[in-house]
């Protein structure tokens, strides 16, 4: 499954211009490899592109089952978007956990974007809650 | 139609806040119901929160297919037709406490079950019947219209009725001024740019008019009194001529003719500087004058004329007309008077004098002419119908004599065939 997922993958790169660029996991900044091993593991890694702007670099990595990591240029994880599949959280301010869990009992958290100064947390009821940059909740986005 | 000044504003006044009302209340009307809007929108996000939260808790809630106790249903919909946006609109919904149809607002949105399905999640309230509120808010703002525009009159009343005084004075000196009175207008105080410039202006005006006026006086007087020389001698040459006797019949009769016309000229001449000495008030003096007496003494100085033109003169004294005057223009007057109703007589020859009580005298005659026009007899130079030799003076000289006394005044009337003028105390 992972080597025909690659080959897909490697011939789709080849009509690709020269921003999205398929990389190698070993590739991908150190910190960004820790933090894919810490939450999820390197075995459900199924692609990892390179996204280069004029300004900035950034990572993608995709898991077997859908998952979508984002990192900045410094590896650190700037999305993680389940696509509808509950995601871990251990990566996560604890704050936020602790009031999706205390609001929204029975509800789990399928996406969460990180910001400069704010969070993004995405709930599998389909609700869109943000969060300041301590994870303090700021109001359910409507 | 003609308006006081105050009031003339007002009916700009009246549009012009008319205008600014409607557009305020069209914009107030906006902001509030905006503002209602709002808040109740506020309230329908927020229960549709709460919804979501406890139907992951309580598995019964998504079970709410109908709009029943709590105002809101949950229906299940296929993921093409999923639509997680808030959708708010107001619908007319029937309401069983008024027995009709009552404003609601609905929030429509869409929300992922516990269940990891798709669901339709529908949410009212009642809200703002927006017709009451707009009702309300004309009938407060034609109120609040009227209230302004009374304020406006009563304050166009009082108060500037007051701010206006000046003015007002102003305007009723300026009714009263005649010209060639010479009275010095009293300054009045004001506080109000215009109507202080509009008072000097006025002053320096009339004394340009009467500077002018008074130069016309001085300038008649003159004439008239340098006449007089020359006219003199041109008679006293004609008269010399006359004395001669080596002329013919035809030539005599020229000269004679020549010399009436200077004759005419020399009355017409003195006219003029009788009128212009009354004007400039050299007949000042007044003393107590019996004008039944007056009158007795003119037609007794007529007597020969009335003898050669055969004139009936009635005279009807019931009172005696005495008043003060200056005995010399008295004389004129009458005689002038007596002497317009011989000339302007006709085949009857009747010339009627009346005293009714002490304050009304009347010389009536008879004429071939129908009534006369008030208004334009007494100007200088009229002439009654056609009489060549009449030089139009006469009641010019009368009318001139009266204003200057101001004690008499004199009216006219055409009644049963007779042209009466009536002296008046």
């Amino acid at each position: 499954m992972k080597n025909i997922l690659s080959i897909v993958l490697l011939g789709l790169s080849a009509f690709t211009f020269a921003q999205d660029q398929m990389i190698s996991f070993n590739q991908l900044p150190q910190k960004g490899q820790k933090f894919i091993n810490t939450y999820f593991n390197s075995k459900n890694v199924s692609a990892v592109v390179l996204d280069k702007d004029y300004f900035s670099k950034d990572y993608e990595v995709i898991l077997k089952n859908g998952t979508k990591i984002e990192f900045d240029g410094s590896g650190n994880w700037t999305e993680v978007d389940g696509k509808r599949n509950t995601i871990p959280t251990g990566f996560a301010p604890d704050k936020i956990v602790a009031y999706v869990k205390k609001s929204f009992p029975q509800t789990s958290i399928i996406k969460i974007e990180k910001n400069k100064y704010s969070y993004e947390v995405e709930l599998s009821n389909g609700l869109d809650i943000d969060f300041d940059g301590k994870g303090n909740f700021v109001k359910i986005d409507d | 139609m003609k308006t006081s000044l105050k009031n003339y504003t007002f009916r700009y006044l009246t549009i012009s806040l008319l205008a600014v009302l409607a557009i305020w209340a069209i914009l107030f009307r906006s902001f509030i119901l905006d503002e209602v809007y709002d808040n109740v929108d506020d309230g329908l996000k927020n229960q549709k929160i709460e919804i979501i939260r406890q139907s992951y808790v309580d598995p019964e809630v998504i079970k709410t297919n109908k709009f029943g106790l709590n105002q809101f249903r949950i229906l299940p919909v296929k993921q093409e037709e999923y639509n997680e946006m808030n959708r708010l609109t107001n619908e007319m919904v029937f309401m069983p406490y008024d027995g009709e149809d009552e404003p609601y607002r609905y929030l429509r949105t869409g929300f992922y079950g516990k269940d990891g399905k798709p669901y339709a999640l529908e949410i009212r309230t009642s809200t703002v019947e927006e017709d009451d509120l707009i009702y309300d808010l004309s009938m407060a703002l034609f109120a609040l219209y009227f209230f302004i525009l009374i304020s406006i009159l009563l304050v166009n009343h009082f108060a500037l009725k007051k701010a206006y005084q000046p003015f007002d004075k102003i305007l009723k000196q300026l009714q009263s001024y005649r010209f060639g009175q010479s009275k010095e207008l009293n300054p009045i105080e004001t506080n109000v740019i215009e109507f202080e410039l509009l008072q000097s202006e006025i002053a320096s005006m009339i004394n340009r008019n009467e500077q002018v006026f008074y130069n016309q006086k001085v300038f008649i007087g003159n004439a008239s009194h340098e006449l007089q020389t020359p006219l003199a001698i041109a008679i006293n040459k004609l008269d010399l001529l006359l004395e001669q006797d080596n002329f013919e019949e035809k030539d005599y009769i020229q000269l004679a003719e020549a010399k009436n016309s200077l004759w005419r000229m020399v009355s017409l001449n003195r006219s003029l500087l009788m009128l212009s000495k009354i004007e400039n008030h050299q007949y000042n003096i007044k003393e107590e004058v019996n004008f039944n007496q007056l009158i007795q003494e003119t037609l007794d100085d007529y007597e020969a004329i009335f003898e050669t033109e055969e004139i009936k003169i009635i005279t009807e004294f019931n009172a005696e007309f005495k008043t003060l005057f200056n005995r010399d223009l008295a004389n004129i007057l009458i005689s002038n008077l007596i002497r317009n109703a011989i000339k302007h007589n006709n085949k009857e020859k009747l010339i009627l004098i009346k005293i009714n009580h002490e304050n009304e005298l009347s010389i009536s005659n008879t004429s071939d002419l129908f009534a006369l026009n008030t208004s334009e007899i007494y100007n200088r130079f009229y002439k009654q119908g056609f009489h060549v030799e009449s030089n139009g003076l006469g009641l010019s000289i009368v009318d001139t004599i009266l204003k200057n006394q101001e004690t008499i005044q004199i009216d006219y009337q055409y009644k049963d065939g007779l042209h009466q003028f009536i002296l008046k105390k």
